[in-house]
């Protein structure tokens, strides 16, 4: 088993949620939560103790966008790690600069997101 | 005090209080070209209101001469400034509408990029528990043509950023890209009827050239030319690869042909005289070459269609070049 056990979803579409919850489960994944928005996801990571080994983090977010949450939870946590998930390819070079361990493009096959986590 | 008088003065005491207005820093937005104008504009006003002014009271002739030249002056600041004014207005406005253009497909892509997330992820999840093999074979197909879309999308942010200028260049290897489009109409075109045949000879000195994200695009539409213009069922596309010397310099010369392929003339038109086809007839079958021909051209590289027999009524050759590249 690899080093990331549990992983905390901050993503705004609820079928994606979904997918990820079931996806990640059945390959042995523990998800501790959900956030649908920016503001959300930083508030639930700041009381989060421990802190997840993963984040998955969706760009295009209500009240906060992945770029800006990701450089507050850096900020909260230095040693953070996160897959940066977007659909937007313009701003992979932008979040690997701010520290996302990963970027994956929408959409992607599942298969390649878990061996994304796996090489973590 | 006559009121002439006191228009004259009125004049330039607007005109010195909208010099000072202009003076003050402003915002960003006001061109410097356009401030300069109106600022040109103002000094003359305000000149020509002062020789007036210095006539009237002082009953001074000697600026009557000054004051004729500065009249003539007025109109034709005015006209200058009302000109550049409208200029930089229509690029501004040309600009403000470029921008809404991008914000909306960068929407429309993001929200597709999501959809087909959801199509693809759902796909595969019911392949996990899926017995039949028919329904198998179904969830393959609804797992391809999302990734098709993907892949669209992709195409379509390329094509944005080589619109704009900002496409990336890279040295990519020739024979890597054919394989791998290949390979894509492989898995396209032989799950249905068509049946597709490449014969490919390499006779490269080195694979390397200077391309871009759009390079897997041009190769893929031009094979869909050559099979989509071909009718009979079983298609052979014969795929050669050489190194030539252009003026000294070494380029890599493709060739893709399919002799049994009728490309109509009026796309070859289309290729001569830079004119995008509008026809749907010509609109599936992915890049059209107009747009290819500025992709290669911005590469350096060329493109020809050339008819292998001179009975043909139609093209079925395709040439690229595109200049030798260290690797």
């Amino acid at each position: 088993m690899n080093q990331v056990r549990t992983i905390f979803i901050a993503e705004d579409d609820l079928y994606i949620q979904d997918l990820y919850i079931e996806i990640l489960t059945a390959s042995g994944y523990h998800v501790v939560d959900i956030a649908s928005n920016g503001v959300e996801a930083l508030q639930k990571y700041q009381k989060m103790d421990p802190k997840p080994d993963l984040v998955l983090l969706d760009h295009r977010m209500p009240l906060k966008n992945g770029l800006q949450v990701l450089k507050e939870m850096l900020m909260i946590n230095c040693g953070c790690k996160a897959i940066f998930v977007t659909a937007d390819r313009s701003i992979t070079e932008e979040a690997k600069k701010i520290g996302a361990t990963e970027v994956i493009l929408k959409p992607f096959r599942m298969v390649e997101l878990i061996e994304v986590i796996v090489k973590i | 005090m006559d009121i002439i008088g006191l228009i004259t003065i009125l004049v330039f005491v607007v005109t010195l209080v909208s010099f000072i207005i202009l003076l003050i820093p402003r915002s960003k937005t006001v061109p410097k070209h356009v401030f300069l104008a109106a600022m040109l504009l103002l000094l003359a006003m305000m000149f020509h209101a002062l020789t007036n002014i210095l006539e009237w009271a002082f009953e001074l002739p000697v600026f009557d001469s000054i004051g004729d030249y500065v009249q003539i002056l007025v109109p034709v600041f005015y006209f200058i400034t009302f000109f550049v004014y409208s200029m930089e207005r229509s690029k501004m406005q040309l600009l403000e509408s470029k921008k809404s253009t991008e914000l909306y497909q960068d929407l429309l892509c993001h929200d597709f990029g999501n959809i087909l997330q959801v199509i693809l992820s759902t796909a595969e999840r019911s392949a996990l528990t899926a017995t039949n093999e028919i329904m198998k074979e179904r969830i393959d197909i609804i797992v391809d043509q999302a990734l098709k879309g993907s892949n669209l999308i992709t195409t379509v942010r390329n094509l944005i950023d080589f619109e704009n200028g900002t496409l990336d260049t890279v040295v990519m290897d020739i024979t890597a890209v054919i394989n791998a489009e290949i390979s894509k109409i492989i898995a396209e075109y032989n799950r249905k009827t068509a049946v597709i045949t490449f014969n490919i000879s390499n006779s490269l000195e080195s694979p390397y050239f200077v391309g871009n994200a759009l390079i897997g695009d041009i190769i893929q539409s031009l094979f869909k030319k050559l099979i989509h213009h071909d009718l009979t069922s079983r298609k052979t596309i014969d795929v050669s690869m050489t190194t030539i010397n252009v003026l000294n310099a070494s380029c890599i010369q493709v060739e893709l042909s399919n002799e049994r392929a009728k490309i109509p003339h009026e796309i070859v038109d289309s290729l001569h005289k830079n004119e995008m086809l509008l026809e749907h007839n010509f609109m599936d079958l992915g890049l059209q070459f107009t747009l290819i021909k500025r992709i290669i051209s911005s590469l350096n590289g060329q493109i020809y269609l050339k008819q292998d027999t001179l009975q043909s009524p139609a093209v079925n050759r395709i040439i690229i070049q595109f200049m030798e590249s260290a690797n």
